[in-house]
């Protein structure tokens, strides 16, 4: 970038060439050369002497510092000093009550997990029992109606075997009384009385007693 | 032309750039009788020609200066111990702002609280803490923290127009230094009782009995001397990086002047040099301040620590 560089110094050149009777009228006038002697001619070697030691100054420097120190030691630092304590002790005292609650959260978050958990656990016995209630009473239902069944089923056949052996039994001492009119006509006379009634009787148990197989 | 140096030293006045103070003086009659016991023969017109620009300060009566710079009466005051008050004005008015606001125990709000305490706590965590022990430190905070900020604007003093850094002068700096070392030895003395404070300076050895009664009186020797040296060059330390920037400075912006009135080119080529260069040496200055602060605070922290724990 040379020829950039070049122009820039010759703006400069050209600048300084204006600029140039105004710096010469002040450096005429005396902008800043007074006179070198008033003020310190009758000045120790000291004087130039960027390392001289001053007492009045040092003493000067020493109380202000000292009583610098007082006032803020009394008025600032000790205020402050407090405040960063307060601070400190305040973010570390937010820091635990923020840990215990976390912990107390999820403590309780532990509990009422567990408390789910037993809760499924319930509903699922309740379930269980439920069906084990049902389950059992439906057999008990159906036993129950088997066995009324069985028992009205039972007494029909009584009441049915009752009423056959009842018209069986008429039926046959009807028979048995017509079989012995008639064959008491056929023979006529040749059977007494005793005869007749020991012939009924015969005729009857037999009669009684062959229904029973069927 | 005056030695630049006398720019950077004390004074018995301000000085401004001339068309902002003259001295009107017709008669001799009205010139500081210092001025005119000086200069005999001197005439008015030289005088105010001379004293054009330099506010001198107002001394106690009966005091008597010898020259502007220079004077054999301890009362007078010179320009300063004038910016010193100013530094611990400043300073007064911005911690006791500070503390009211710290005090609350709130968190910092605002750029002032934030910069001001950050600086502190800098000094706090990062200097005292680590130089002394964090048991020790705290005790020292206030000290420190005064002379961290005390030596941080005395040197920014330099970088602000027409005043100048009171710890360019070796008063200032020598008595900062004797704080220092008051506070290591009184410190020291309280913690191991004087006796044991003169012998804590010869560092533990396990030495045969012939060789130490040889060795340690030497060592000791050393060890004292070597205690004052340290802290006369804390103050030397301090005294030549100011008095250096400033003389570099000085320089930078002599070329301009006493290029005053040439040819017009090098006038041309040099007052912008010139002018770039103190900028950009300004700017250095700015940091060596601060660097030079944290410097004389840190080596403070490191002898006190030495001064109060076991070598």
């Amino acid at each position: 970038m040379a020829p950039k560089w070049i122009k820039w110094l010759l703006v400069l050149l050209t600048l300084s060439c204006a600029t140039a009777p105004a710096a010469g009228m002040a450096a005429a006038t005396g902008g800043h050369g007074h006179d070198e002697h008033i003020g310190h001619a009758n000045a120790d070697a000291k004087l130039e002497d960027p390392s001289e030691f001053k007492s009045s100054l040092a003493i000067w420097s020493l109380v202000v510092f000292l009583i610098l120190m007082a006032i803020l030691w009394k008025f600032a630092w000790g205020p402050i000093v407090a405040g960063l304590e307060k601070r400190e002790s305040r973010i570390a005292e937010n820091i635990a009550s923020a840990e215990r609650v976390a912990a107390d959260a999820q403590r309780m978050m532990a509990e009422y997990e567990a408390k789910l958990a037993g809760a499924a656990d319930q509903v699922r016995a309740m379930l269980d029992e439920a069906r084990r209630d049902a389950e059992h009473t439906k057999d008990q239902i159906v036993a129950e109606a088997k066995s009324a069944a069985q028992l009205e089923h039972d007494r029909q056949m009584r009441e049915l075997r009752t009423a056959t052996d009842q018209a069986l039994k008429a039926l046959s001492e009807t028979f048995a009384d017509q079989a012995v009119a008639l064959a008491g006509r056929i023979i006529n006379e040749k059977l007494s009385a005793k005869d007749h009634d020991r012939l009924v009787k015969d005729a009857v148990a037999r009669f009684a007693q062959s229904p029973s197989v069927n | 032309m005056a030695s630049p140096i006398l720019h950077i030293k004390d004074s018995y006045y301000f000085e401004v750039p001339a068309f902002m103070w003259r001295h009107n003086y017709t008669s001799r009659d009205e010139v500081p009788e210092f001025l005119r016991e000086a200069h005999p023969h001197a005439t008015p017109e030289e005088f105010n020609k001379a004293l054009d620009g330099k506010i001198l300060i107002p001394q106690l009566p009966g005091v008597k200066l010898k020259n502007l710079y220079q004077s054999d009466d301890w009362r007078a005051v010179s320009k300063f111990m004038v910016l010193e008050l100013v530094a611990a004005a400043i300073l007064a008015f911005v911690f006791i702002r500070l503390a009211g606001m710290i005090r609350t125990g709130e968190r910092p709000k605002g750029k002032f609280w934030n910069l001001f305490e950050s600086m502190l706590l800098f000094i706090r965590d990062e200097v005292a803490r680590p130089a002394i022990g964090k048991h020790d430190a705290d005790k020292f905070l206030p000290l420190l923290w005064t002379l961290f900020f005390f030596v941080l604007a005395c040197n920014l003093l330099g970088l602000v127009p027409w005043a100048g850094s009171p710890t360019a002068a070796f008063g200032v700096t020598f008595a900062l230094a004797v704080v220092t070392l008051m506070t290591g030895m009184a410190c020291g003395v309280i913690k191991f009782g004087p006796v044991g404070y003169v012998m804590n300076q010869i560092p533990h050895m396990d030495l045969p009995f012939i060789l130490a009664i040889l060795l340690k009186p030497m060592i000791w020797a050393i060890e004292v001397l070597g205690l004052f040296i340290k802290h006369a060059v804390l103050a030397v330390r301090l005294l030549a990086n100011m008095v250096a920037g400033h003389i570099v400075l000085l320089s930078i912006m002599g070329m301009a002047f006493s290029i005053e009135g040439a040819l017009s080119p090098y006038w041309g080529i040099t007052a912008p040099i010139s002018v770039f260069g103190s900028t950009m040496i300004s700017l250095l200055e700015l940091f060596v301040a601060f660097l030079q602060a944290y410097v004389f605070v840190f080596l403070s922290s490191l002898f006190i620590g030495a001064a109060i724990h076991h070598h």
